[in-house]
């Protein structure tokens, strides 16, 4: 059980870092966000640990957490949100779906096609909602304690 | 400092933030607290292909109209450009000054090439296993990441089509994929062609593009998300076109 979670945890690490690298982030930031990756998506992996891919609920609630983390993050390390979640979210998109869209098209089954396009529209959707809730949700808590500080 | 200058630090900072994939609102945001740190009122219109700046000052209408023809992802450029917007609104430094400020953002250095091609490998490797594949797989996955890698280069400069290079990237996923099979025993293609794709996967148009659309930026959140689907469908039908190469798979 330990095992699967560290070994999630280092595979979501370097799944973070290594495209976060071939897009060009500071070094400085780039143990942050892999941290940030891996945090998000041991706690989706242990929402279901049975399933062989991951749910949408478990993509919203580890695409919030990336997202809280990077908003943290930003604060702490004086850098915009995007760099830590854009890498950090990699975990969570839906590759796989995407992959099986393209091979029932190749096989010309259209009805799997069209089943598994949506699948991944809903899955790319649930991420970028779940970023967007905690963006707005920061946005406020940081407008309210300005408006308290004044 | 006069509008021109205000308006020109303004509109280079929002066009390469725009150019190396800021969201919308960011480069908005950007051009805005720039022209008004300098009192300076402008009304921003940014949309993913470009951006028009309007500013209203002592010497009239300004209006400048710009084109963005490349589009990559650059997360240090994007904090950096950042970085030079706060400093601007608390210090207010003088043009020479952010000038070569810019300047010095335009030219920064990146990864070397070895470390982007590792950096491909390594993201063909660990997908390959998240996506549940054996160790074979994942090494399988990382030999074509390589490849990936090498081509990204070999594309960089110069494209006069520009979605050529996600095709050939996606046809020789989908052509080298079915081979490994056929080589080396217990591996599965479908793990080690996703693996691979991972690596083009347009993650931040898609999220920046739900962003934009959610953000109340309707036009460029539509156009971001067609430029995911484009990007997505070119890739598929290079993989597409490899599949077909071997009949397919079973």
């Amino acid at each position: 059980m330990i095992i699967h979670f560290i070994k999630n945890f280092i595979l979501a690490f370097l799944g973070s870092i290594a495209p976060a690298i071939a897009m060009n982030i500071e070094k400085r930031l780039l143990l942050w966000t892999g941290l940030g990756g891996s945090v998000g998506y041991c706690i989706a992996y242990a929402l279901n640990t049975s399933a062989p891919s991951l749910s949408i609920s478990q993509i919203f609630i580890g695409t919030v957490t990336v997202a809280i983390f990077s908003e943290l993050m930003a604060k702490k390390l004086k850098a915009p949100a995007t760099v830590f979640c854009v890498p950090g979210i990699f975990p969570f998109l839906p590759g796989i779906a995407a992959y099986q869209t393209i091979q029932s098209l190749v096989e010309n089954n259209v009805q799997k096609a069209v089943r598994h396009a949506v699948d991944t529209l809903f899955k790319a959707f649930t991420i970028a909602f779940g970023i967007l809730i905690v963006t707005a949700l920061f946005r406020l808590i940081r407008k309210k304690y300005t408006a308290l500080k004044d | 400092m006069e509008q021109e200058k205000i308006l020109d630090i303004a509109v280079r900072a929002g066009l390469m933030l725009l150019s190396f994939g800021g969201e919308t609102y960011r480069v908005e945001d950007t051009i805005k607290r720039i022209c008004l740190s300098y009192n300076l009122k402008c009304e921003p219109f940014v949309l993913p292909t470009g951006l028009f700046v309007s500013a209203e000052g002592e010497k009239g209408v300004t209006t400048i109209c710009k084109r963005v023809s490349s589009r990559t992802v650059d997360l240090k450029k994007i904090a950096r450009i950042n970085d030079l917007s706060r400093r601007i609104e608390y210090h207010k430094p003088d043009y020479e000054e952010i000038k070569s400020e810019l300047d010095n953002i335009a030219q920064d250095s990146s990864y070397s090439r070895l470390t982007v091609i590792i950096s491909y490998a390594l993201t063909s490797f660990t997908y390959a296993l998240i996506f549940g594949g054996s160790r074979t797989d994942a090494l399988s996955a990382l030999f074509i990441g390589v490849i990936l890698g090498l081509l990204r280069f070999v594309f960089s400069k110069d494209n006069s089509f520009p979605f050529i290079d996600l095709f050939v990237d996606g046809f020789v996923t989908g052509i080298l994929g079915p081979v490994i099979p056929r080589v080396i025993p217990d591996t599965n293609a479908y793990v080690i062609i996703t693996g691979v794709l991972t690596n083009l996967v347009p993650g931040v148009a898609l999220t920046n593009g739900v962003r934009d659309l959610l953000h109340g930026d309707t036009i460029s959140g539509l156009a971001k998300l067609g430029e995911a689907i484009i990007i997505v469908a070119v890739i598929a039908a290079g993989t597409a076109v490899g599949l077909f190469f071997w009949g397919g798979f079973s």
